[in-house]
């Protein structure tokens, strides 16, 4: 009697302990599929991106003015920024996320090699207006999907260090409120 | 014989109504701009570094766009939606000049512009010039563009600005917007239309 009562303590213990660790705090676990990159209840797909302004040494042309830098987020990337109101090239990186959990999460940040800054847009159309906002998170319903479109949400990557080259492929890293981080590879299309 | 001969008067009349509309009959896509306005005249900076005078494309389809290089959505989504349409209307594209205006003249400098506009198509026409040249033609062509300031990004600011397309025929008429939304088959058709006819 006593041994199966040790035994039920250690099961709820096990049990406990594998709900209990989130990713955020664990090294993400990444199982890619046919259909996308799971982390969690969360199943990234159909990552793809492409340039969305002039080539990166098109900075250089950039004539210098020296204000509202001291606005702009402080990076790495700071240096360059320097030069004037010139942010180089940017891109765009489109996703879908689909949640089978009965838990929202959050969308947090994304972060790449690809350029100084990544950050989280979403587009606006009022009454013919084309407005572009930065966002502090995008929402993935619970038991629902979201999907980063051209004209909605997008990640954009902002000072690019290479050319978007069609057929390429780059990392991208998406950090999650609850599910944690996780790594997927954006294809490049042609525009 | 009998079939044949019944149907030889159809037959002519469908020929001499083909004839009658070589370009066919149509209905326009986007938003007629009815009676259609003269295209405001303006002179710019292409990014070839030529000057551009509307006036002077007069013959040709001129697709007008407001926009900037930052723009990283909807500029980029426009420009290479017509690049598409370019490819599906062939030999008729020549008939057609495609130039962006930028709403951003601080920071698309021609160099800048040229890799912007060179990216979806060769023959696209960057225009820049100095905020004293721009903002007349935002005014006369009821663009709308707020710079706004973005303290959270590495962008510093943005442009919001209208999102059409504005249509110029070979008179120099400005007849049509292209809505934002609208696809590459419906703006395909409307620009054959308009190349067919010499004119909205």
């Amino acid at each position: 009697m006593r041994f199966r009562m040790i035994l039920a303590v250690a099961v709820c213990a096990l049990i406990l302990a594998a709900c209990g660790t989130t990713a955020a705090t664990t090294a993400p676990t990444v199982v890619p599929t046919a259909s996308g990159t799971t982390i969690g209840d969360l199943q990234i797909a159909d990552v793809w991106s492409r340039q969305a302004g002039p080539m990166p040494d098109a900075m250089d042309d950039a004539k210098p003015t020296a204000s509202t830098i001291s606005d702009a987020k402080p990076t790495a990337g700071a240096s360059s920024m320097a030069m004037g109101e010139d942010t180089g090239a940017v891109g765009a990186v489109y996703l879908t996320i689909r949640n089978s959990g009965s838990a929202p999460d959050r969308l947090i940040k994304a972060s790449s090699a690809i350029a100084k800054n990544v950050e989280l847009h979403t587009m606006l159309l009022n009454d013919g207006v084309m407005e572009m906002r930065p966002v502090e998170a995008i929402d993935v319903p619970a038991s629902g999907e979201v999907a980063l479109k051209p004209g909605g949400f997008h990640v954009m990557p902002i000072g690019l260090n290479k050319a978007l080259t069609p057929g390429e492929t780059f990392d991208v890293t998406l950090q999650f409120e609850k599910a944690g981080s996780v790594t997927v590879q954006a294809s490049i299309r042609p525009l | 014989m009998a079939i044949k001969r019944r149907l030889f008067i159809p037959i002519l009349l469908l020929a001499c109504l083909l004839l009658l509309s070589a370009c066919g009959s149509h209905t326009y896509h986007g938003t007629v701009i009815d009676p259609p306005n003269d295209a405001t005249d303006f002179t710019l900076t292409a990014h070839t570094g030529q000057p551009f005078r509307l006036s002077e494309q007069r013959g040709k389809v001129v697709l007008l766009f407001f926009g900037f290089t930052h723009c990283p959505d909807v500029c980029p989504t426009a420009l290479s939606d017509m690049a598409a349409v370019f490819r599906k209307l062939g030999p008729d594209a020549e008939q057609i000049q495609v130039a962006l205006i930028t709403i951003d003249p601080e920071r698309d400098t021609p160099a800048r512009m040229e890799k912007f506009m060179t990216i979806f198509n060769p023959t696209f026409l960057g225009l820049s010039g100095t905020r004293a040249e721009i903002e007349p033609i935002i005014k006369a062509y009821g663009v709308t563009a707020k710079r706004r300031d973005l303290p959270n990004s590495a962008l510093v600011y943005t442009v919001d600005h209208s999102a059409f397309t504005y249509v110029i025929d070979q008179n120099g008429k400005w007849s049509e917007l292209f809505n934002p939304d609208m696809d590459i088959d419906a703006m395909a058709d409307d620009l054959r239309y308009i190349v067919c006819k010499g004119g909205f």
